[in-house]
């Protein structure tokens, strides 16, 4: 009885479709039949009195017709000529007005400068390793060289916890023993992580930083060879025409000593406020590991020798963004934090 | 530390070729860093001499002069002075209108209450001399008015910054002597010849005795005794080079002194002999000896120390008169009165003076070079410097007797034997060998090959600690080679796959689902925690590590959790956000032991320091955020394939946590962390408006626990049905109940049931509440009748009647 009807008025539409002269009244017919308060609807209406098999039913046929009688109208629209390229009337809409948008989430700047170099690492063969940010004074100083007395300390004003001789590390190099004691040699290594320095903030101050530490250790490894992974590095980092110039400096697990720079990201080595108008960018601090230093990971300096360096990462992330203020990164404002 | 390129030049030939810029341009690449290079000295060429033909008071004001001045040009100038020694008939600095002065000021003509002023009679700190502002330069009665000052002040100099840490390692650099022998080496040039003036002496009876106690911290002790001294300004020569790199000239005795320690890099001092206190009043006694308990001195600073027997002093008879290399004290320094004077050039143990310097706060000039490990030699060169300063400048000084030498010491001076291949494969390069052993010789090595071995020679002043192995030498060669001229080369190694850090892995799958399926920042705050907050956020600040040296007040603790900082941050930011999505990772620190080893000795083992993870959710129009920290906690274990279950807990918990909505998470029985609101005691006292959904997880648990392995399920063959239901039961009956009901009814054709709405309210009885969800059902061998559906949902139906008393929303 119903899918009768619903048959029926399926036929009366085709016929009429058929003889519509024009958009204007296709687009009546369209409502008439097909409507929210159209025909189809009204017999839909009434499927409240049948039995639920019936209902589902009879539910089927008319969605099905109603998707028949859907394409028969627009194929009626497409022969009297309606534009199908969206250039008619109806297809525009406000493109330059935006919906309320889902928000995203963002990760911390850090954390993505620090991905990005575990990458360029991980890829070269070197593990990602973490370690302890509350270190003993053994393997953040003595078993790097630094015994007590060396005015290397004073390079680094250290946060010590009460009671024991413990300390907040003030450089990722503390994991070169530790790695060294359980991997042993030939080994390559990057340590991500925070580090500390007792001393007041500013905008360019700030007691909780990142670095990255890498260190190889290997046969015949060499100078050459910590120079050309540097580069490699750099050139990964800003590009292939970056160069990376090394001059000596002092620190007490690495002899020789070096210091690197790379040419300046943004003026390309021709000098701006970034670097200061010098081309170049203080990147790292690097060298060959001191033979003290293989000797507290008990490894053979006689048998292998090894190159350290370090990133700081918080100056990465700073100079990648053009951040000005250290204190932004560990502020927890999501005014800053929403823009990475 | 300032280094003067006029001084370099006294004592090296630079070649012609190398200018200021070429010179700290090299000196970057191979030797120290230059953290500035400064002109001086410019101005002198602007200003020009003039005399003072008339000086009377200004009319309008008391401490005002008005002068004319003749300047060499066509007119006399009219210049008002406020100088309140200048005076007719003297030959001043005048700074004609249009000179711009060191400090920016640019001279105009202009009216000084009322009198027009046409330049300015200048004083020393205005043209950059030095710091005296007493009153104008008054100019020696010769000086050629219309000349340029430049005529009579050689002052003109370029000044390099040398930053001091780059040279912690080379006690040999600190002064203008180990700088100029260092240029040597980088050109090719050669250093003057060090020549000495004697100073006349006098023989008479013994006049002073010294007596080094303690050898070992004092490896070498000279001692003279100078008299008929008479302490004067220093003249202008020496008064100039001080000044040029920064030390303020205080009298001739005390700048010979100062002259000698930049020249040379050792310290001296100078004591007022009549000051020690000795019983026999001709003999001076110096006893170089530890000091005693509590005792005390004032030191030049005007600073009472107070002593321990760890520290080494220089004493009289009676008490301490200085802090072994470090600082004079009070109590013997000289003054205008003072005719005889002991002089000190000594070497002390660089460990103890920066462990004394360290525990009295106190750093000087001097402690900063015996600190580096000084060569005991220099002590002998700056005693003869300084006898050849006093000669030049102070008349009629005469040396009594002897200089008394007192040394203990033996330098590790090699010879080390560095293999030839060892130095090539260490830097990756060959150099060729003739170059090689022309660095160390320049650098004052002596190198003497044998076979595949060069046996090198330490020169002193590199031998107290700077070098003594072979790959000290390295450094030298490849520094002086420069890094810039060596090849890359690529290390060649096996190829190895690194190990997989695992919990990095997770780490970055983690933080990839807060931040882009759930719209969560990340946050990084500090590792530490201000007492008070910790204290308003309800933890227990004694339960915590506490840090001894902090700078900061707020960073008194370690902290154990991340909630603290976070309550932080979510108060700083509702004023800013309606909805606050922030996640943070990090460590935190505990009390207990965990399993990492303090040394090699593993005997011992650091605090348990552990990663945690915190999600918050606040939205101003959310009553519920546990909801929503639930929902995503559930998908980051699911993604992670760690299978969790989520228990109500009810008994004790932290302060901050709402126990009345709170799930603990546990794996294997094991508790990984919870699910929560902030309670709304801590939300009131951080003022925070809206309910705070969060999440707590034991990070490395979640790395333990997390599990990559997967297999798929099918991908279902025939269509589902779904079908909705609204039902009221009891307010307190938890879905979860519902949901075990409905698992204990079906056979395997309910796939899915997920609850849309939970309502209480109108329209629902008092002490209930309507549940809607939909059932997904289906199976896997057949299509299903709607008919077979309908009645699993009513046995479904009857269950939850049976259960709960579930009623059917109609």
């Amino acid at each position: 009885m119903l899918e009768e009807k619903i048959k029926q008025l399926k036929e009366e539409t085709i016929k009429k479709i058929s003889e519509v002269a024009n958009l204007e009244q296709l687009r009546e017919l369209e409502i008439y039949f097909l409507g929210r308060k159209g025909e189809l609807t009204k017999i839909l209406r009434t499927l409240g009195d049948l039995s639920i098999e019936e209902r589902a039913k009879a539910g089927d046929l008319a969605n099905k017709i109603k998707n028949e009688l859907t394409l028969e109208i627009q194929k009626a629209r497409q022969n009297l000529g309606e534009k199908t390229d969206g250039s008619s009337e109806k297809e525009w809409i406000d493109v330059t007005a935006v919906k309320e948008k889902e928000e995203f989430g963002h990760l911390h700047p850090i954390s993505i400068v620090q991905y990005e170099l575990e990458d360029i690492f991980t890829s070269m063969g070197f593990m990602v390793l973490d370690g302890p940010e509350l270190e003993s004074d053994y393997y953040n100083f003595e078993a790097l060289n630094i015994p007590s007395w060396h005015p290397a300390r004073d390079m680094q004003d250290t946060f010590y916890v009460e009671g024991e001789n413990l300390l907040m590390r003030t450089q990722t190099s503390s994991m070169q023993v530790r790695a060294m004691e359980k991997y042993g040699a030939p080994l390559r290594v990057v340590v991500p992580g925070r580090c500390f320095r007792n001393e007041a903030t500013d905008v360019r101050h700030e007691h909780t930083f990142y670095q990255l530490e890498g260190f190889m250790v290997g046969k015949d490894i060499s100078v050459a060879n910590l120079k050309a992974v540097l580069e490699v590095v750099a050139k990964k980092l800003y590009g292939d025409d970056t160069k990376v110039k090394l001059r000596p400096k002092f620190y007490p697990f690495v002899e020789p000593g070096i210091n690197g720079e790379v040419t300046c990201f943004l003026c390309k080595g021709k000098g701006c406020r970034v670097c200061k108008n010098t081309g170049w960018l203080e990147i790292f601090g690097a060298g060959l590991i001191h033979p003290n230093v293989l000797k507290f990971g008990k490894i053979d300096s006689k048998k292998w020798s090894g190159f350290a360096f370090g990133f700081g990462l918080t100056r990465l992330a700073m100079l990648k963004y053009e951040i000005d203020d250290v204190r932004l990164l560990c502020g927890g404002d999501l005014r800053f934090l929403k823009q990475f | 530390m300032k280094i003067s390129l006029n001084w370099l030049k006294d004592l090296v030939n630079i070649p012609a070729s190398v200018n200021s810029e070429k010179l700290v341009g090299r000196l970057i690449l191979s030797t120290t860093e230059v953290e500035g290079v400064e002109k001086i000295g410019e101005i002198l060429e602007k200003i020009v001499i003039g005399e003072v033909l008339n000086c009377v008071k200004h009319p309008n004001a008391d401490r005002l002069s008005v002068t004319k001045v003749d300047v060499g040009g066509e007119k006399i100038l009219n210049i008002v002075c406020g100088a309140p020694n200048v005076a007719k008939g003297q030959k001043v600095a005048v700074a004609l209108s249009g000179v711009t002065l060191p400090n920016g000021l640019t001279l105009e003509r202009r009216e000084v209450r009322g009198i027009m002023s046409e330049g300015m009679i200048c004083a020393e700190d205005e043209i950059g001399l030095s710091g005296d502002h007493t009153g104008i330069m008054v100019l020696p009665q010769n000086a050629k008015v219309g000349n340029k000052l430049s005529t009579l002040i050689k002052a003109q100099d370029t000044i390099f910054e040398i930053d001091n840490k780059s040279i912690t390692n080379r006690p040999d650099l600190w002064g203008h002597f180990g700088m100029a022998r260092e240029v040597a080496a980088l050109f090719g040039g050669k250093l003057k010849d060090y020549k000495f003036k004697s100073l006349s002496s006098i023989k008479k009876k013994e006049v002073l005795k010294v007596k080094v106690l303690d050898k070992k911290l004092c490896p070498r002790y000279l001692g003279a005794v100078v008299e008929n001294v008479k302490i004067a300004p220093s003249p202008e020569w020496l008064r100039l080079r001080l000044e040029s790199v920064g030390v303020r000239s205080i009298n001739n005795i005390v700048d010979i002194t100062n002259y000698v320690m930049l020249e040379l890099g050792q310290p001296m001092h100078a004591f007022a002999a009549a000051k020690l206190k000795c019983q026999n009043s001709n003999v001076k006694s110096i006893v170089v000896r530890s000091a005693k308990d509590r005792e005390k001195m004032m030191t030049l600073d005007g600073v009472e120390r107070k002593l321990d027997n760890s520290m080494l002093v220089i004493a009289d008879e009676e008490k301490p008169i200085a802090l072994a290399g470090i600082m004079g004290g009070a109590n013997t320094e000289i003054d205008n009165e003072t005719e005889t004077i002991i002089l000190e050039s000594a070497n002390f143990d660089f460990v103890n003076v920066r462990k004394t310097s360290m525990s009295l706060g106190l750093r000087s000039e001097s402690s900063m070079r015996f600190e580096k490990g000084l060569d005991p030699n220099l002590a002998e060169l700056a005693m003869k410097k300084a006898m050849h300063l006093i000669a030049e400048i102070i008349p009629g000084a005469r040396l009594v007797n002897k200089v008394i030498d007192i040394k203990n010491f033996k330098l590790n001076a090699g010879p080390i034997k560095l293999g030839i291949e060892y130095l090539n494969k260490k830097i990756g390069y060959e150099i060729p060998l003739p170059k090689i052993i022309n660095i160390l010789k320049s650098l004052g090595f002596a190198v003497k090959k044998t076979g595949a071995n060069l046996v090198v020679k330490i020169p002193t002043w590199r031998a107290t600690k700077d070098i003594s192995i072979a790959d000290d030498l390295v450094e030298e060669i490849a520094r002086i080679y420069g890094y810039d001229n060596l090849e890359p080369k690529m290390p060649e190694v096996l190829m190895v796959p690194p190990e997989v850090n695992r919990a990095r892995m997770v780490e970055r799958r983690i933080k990839n689902i807060l931040a882009n399926s759930f719209g969560m920042s990340e946050v990084h705050n500090y590792s530490f925690a201000d007492e008070k907050v910790l204290a308003k956020a309800g933890f227990d600040p004694n339960g915590h590590i506490k840090l001894k040296n902090s700078i900061a007040k707020n960073l008194s603790h370690l902290r154990q959790s991340l909630i603290p900082n976070l309550i932080l941050n979510i108060s700083h930011n509702q004023h800013f956000f309606d909805r606050i999505k922030m996640f943070e990772l990090g460590m935190v620190f505990s009390k207990e032991t965990g399993k990492l080893a303090k040394d090699a000795k593993a005997k011992e083992f650091l605090p348990k320091q552990e990663n945690h993870l915190v999600g918050l959710v606040l939205d101003k129009n959310s009553g519920t955020p546990f909801y929503n920290v639930k929902d995503i906690i559930a998908e980051v274990l699911k993604v992670l394939g760690i299978k969790a279950e989520f228990v109500i807990k009810k008994d004790a918990t932290p302060g901050w946590i709402n126990s009345g909505r709170l799930l603990e998470i546990k794996v294997n029985k094991e508790m990984i962390g919870v699910i929560t609101e902030l309670n709304q005691k801590i939300q009131n006292n951080f003022g925070i408006k809206s309910r705070v959904g969060i999440f707590e997880l034991n990070f490395e648990k979640l790395v333990q626990y997390s599990n990559e392995n997967r297999a798929y399920a099918l991908i279902p063959k025939y269509p589902s049905i779904e079908l909705d239901l609204s039902i009221i039961v009891p307010r307190k009956v938890l879905w979860q109940e519902i949901l075990d009901a409905i698992s204990g009814v079906t056979a395997n054709i309910v796939k899915e049931v997920r609850l849309f709405d939970i309502y209480e309210g109108k329209g629902i009885e008092e002490g209930k509440k309507s549940l809607a969800f939909r059932i997904v059902y289906s199976s896997e061998e057949k299509t299903l009748t709607l008919d077979e559906v309908k009645k699993k949902e009513e046995e479904i139906l009857r269950k939850l009647e049976q259960s709960f008393g579930a009623k059917l929303r109609v």
